[in-house]
């Protein structure tokens, strides 16, 4: 029979491609066979001199699995290092790409799944590698924020003395902030400068922002101070409504605050994670 | 030599724009003549990807070549990828657009390939009007490429070339005609790669691509990760006999080297556009055989 429907020979072929197995059962397979059985498949698919049906179908599997493990080692290679990479390739083969195929023109999204996937699962470590991903996806898709003005010196220089207080500071759109349970940005740090990493993560509070700057894609680990003034800053409260909660739970005296405030607020505008003040 | 059906301007000798080779770019402006870009790269990237893209636009002449249009799937047309694209074409001012005859994924999934058609008239029936509506909407110049293809199937009823030109006459799209890709499959499939490019009407080709390719013995990759070959050079010159000046495009995407390499390539295609043509590599290729395409070969024994 030569005559497989376009759609069923579609489903038949990108069934072949996905399935996690080896050759035989994805040619086998329920779900495969239900678009077009085995051997009509099998009498479909012509040799060539050097190679079976079976093989040739296997080099679109092949890169199949090279594309999918490659594009999410690269988005993700804090998970990649905690894993391992034959352990981290069989569970994206074998088990998300399975769950999220991609549904995107572009590679750059199949990974938008993965915390979601890792906190779903039942893999070790669980809780520590969901904020890893988490923290490693909004790296990658920081990327494609929208590009927003930058406050300067000027800017700042000219907000009134008498303002300062009342003022809202409003973040650029490729600015985010993150509270977690466990030190993944200093892992995926520890990750990135190749430096030994001896133990598993103990859980250990800890905040880190991703910004943009000049084009690129940065994440700073914070202090709890600094990330607690700035995530009032970034949920709309007021400059002076944020120092007075910094007041309220941490112990410095104001003046020790007015001086980290000050160096925090030089390095935030170096930085470039704000785009306007309002007052 | 015959002028293309929609007077697009011969572009002259362009490399694919790759993200390694931004800096370079952006700080050197180097002379060539024209870029290429991987449509879905920009399609809605923003920071330094959209910052170079503009950077290079303002420059060059920037072509979209896209990788995820799906032309050949059962699935119907995917309409708000067509809408981002089209306002990139806007955007760059495109003079044209290009994508693959070939079919990424179907129920709305994408492998991320180029994967075969089935060359037949229920194939044929479904794409036709897939071009129809995509050119219909894109309103500029649009052709497709033939891809590299490692699995022919019984189920087609007609060769690849022929498929080719009977969607261009049904729809008037045009072709951008890889050479290396003609080559590659010709060597995976045993049919003789001239055959295929006599087949293509001339004045519907709008542009060529070469490329580098991975020969692994049993079949040829279509890897995108070296220099071209003499036997694809032999080609790209017979082709160009039939056409003339249409743009010519270098694609390197693996083992990418320094840009001033990937360009020198791309120029030595000025060399071979006024070069005679013996024909001597392609007549001494081991695996080119007078075979017809759909002629299911004998396999060598214990295979």
């Amino acid at each position: 029979m030569n005559n497989i429907p376009l759609d069923k020979f579609q489903e038949w072929m990108q069934g072949v491609i996905e399935h996690p197995g080896n050759d035989q059962e994805a040619w086998h397979a329920t779900s495969v066979e239900s678009s077009v059985p085995y051997q009509t498949a099998l009498d479909n698919v012509l040799p060539s001199q050097t190679l079976q049906p079976m093989e040739r179908i296997a080099i679109y599997r092949n890169m199949f699995y090279l594309r999918m493990v490659d594009a999410m080692e690269i988005d993700f290679p804090g998970v990649l290092h905690f894993l391992g990479e034959e352990t981290f390739d069989k569970l994206i083969i074998e088990e998300y790409v399975q769950k999220f195929p991609s549904h995107s023109y572009t590679l750059n999204y199949l990974g938008k799944n993965f915390p979601r996937f890792i906190q779903e699962s039942n893999i070790a470590e669980k809780e520590f590698l969901f904020e890893l991903a988490t923290l490693e996806l909004a790296i990658t898709t920081n990327m494609d924020e929208d590009e927003s003005p930058v406050l300067t010196d000027d800017d700042v220089a000219r907000v009134p003395v008498e303002k300062w207080e009342e003022v809202k500071i409003i973040p650029i759109a490729a600015f985010k902030l993150f509270e977690f349970d466990y030190a993944a940005g200093e892992y995926l740090d520890a990750v990135l400068e190749k430096k030994e990493i001896s133990s598993s993560p103990s859980r250990k509070k800890s905040y880190v922002m991703v910004y943009r700057n000049n084009y690129t894609t940065w994440h700073k680990n914070l202090a709890r101070e600094e990330y607690t003034l700035l995530k009032s800053l970034s949920d709309g409260t007021t400059l002076g409504e944020g120092i007075a909660l910094l007041l309220e739970e941490f112990s410095d005296s104001k003046e020790e605050l007015q001086d980290k405030i000050f160096s925090w607020f030089n390095s935030w505008v170096t930085d470039g994670i704000f785009q306007s003040i309002k007052y | 030599m015959s002028p293309n059906k929609w007077n697009i301007p011969d572009l002259g000798f362009g490399v694919g724009l790759r993200s390694v080779h931004y800096d370079y770019i952006l700080e050197q402006n180097p002379a060539v003549d024209w870029f290429e870009i991987i449509s879905e790269t920009y399609l809605e990237s923003g920071g330094r990807v959209r910052y170079v893209l503009d950077k290079v636009a303002e420059r060059y002449p920037v072509v979209l070549h896209g990788v995820s249009l799906s032309i050949g799937s059962h699935d119907p047309v995917n309409w708000e990828y067509l809408k981002l694209l089209k306002k990139l074409a806007e955007r760059v001012k495109a003079p044209y657009i290009t994508d693959h005859l070939c079919w990424t994924g179907v129920n709305a999934h994408n492998v991320h390939d180029l994967l075969p058609i089935m060359f037949n008239e229920e194939s044929l029936k479904h794409i036709t009007s897939k071009v129809k509506q995509v050119m219909d909407f894109l309103e500029r110049p649009f052709a497709l490429e033939n891809a590299s293809t490692y699995v022919a199937f019984k189920g087609s009823t007609m060769s690849e070339w022929e498929f080719h030109a009977r969607l261009m006459e049904d729809t008037g799209c045009g072709m951008l005609m890889d050479v290396n890709n003609i080559y590659v499959s010709a060597y995976n499939h045993d049919f003789d790669p001239k055959i295929f490019i006599d087949a293509i009407p001339p004045e519907q080709i709008c542009q060529y691509h070469l490329a580098g390719h991975t020969n692994k013995g049993t079949h040829i990759l279509d890897t995108h990760s070296d220099h071209v070959i003499e036997a694809v050079w032999e080609l790209y010159r017979y082709a160009y006999q039939r056409t003339g000046g249409r743009a010519t495009l270098l694609e390197w995407d693996e083992d990418i080297p320094e840009f001033d390499v990937v360009h020198q390539e791309a120029l030595k295609a000025k060399k071979h556009r006024t070069e005679p043509n013996d024909f001597s590599n392609l007549l001494k290729k081991p695996q080119i055989a007078p075979t017809m395409h759909l002629t299911k070969v004998e396999m060598p024994e214990g295979k």
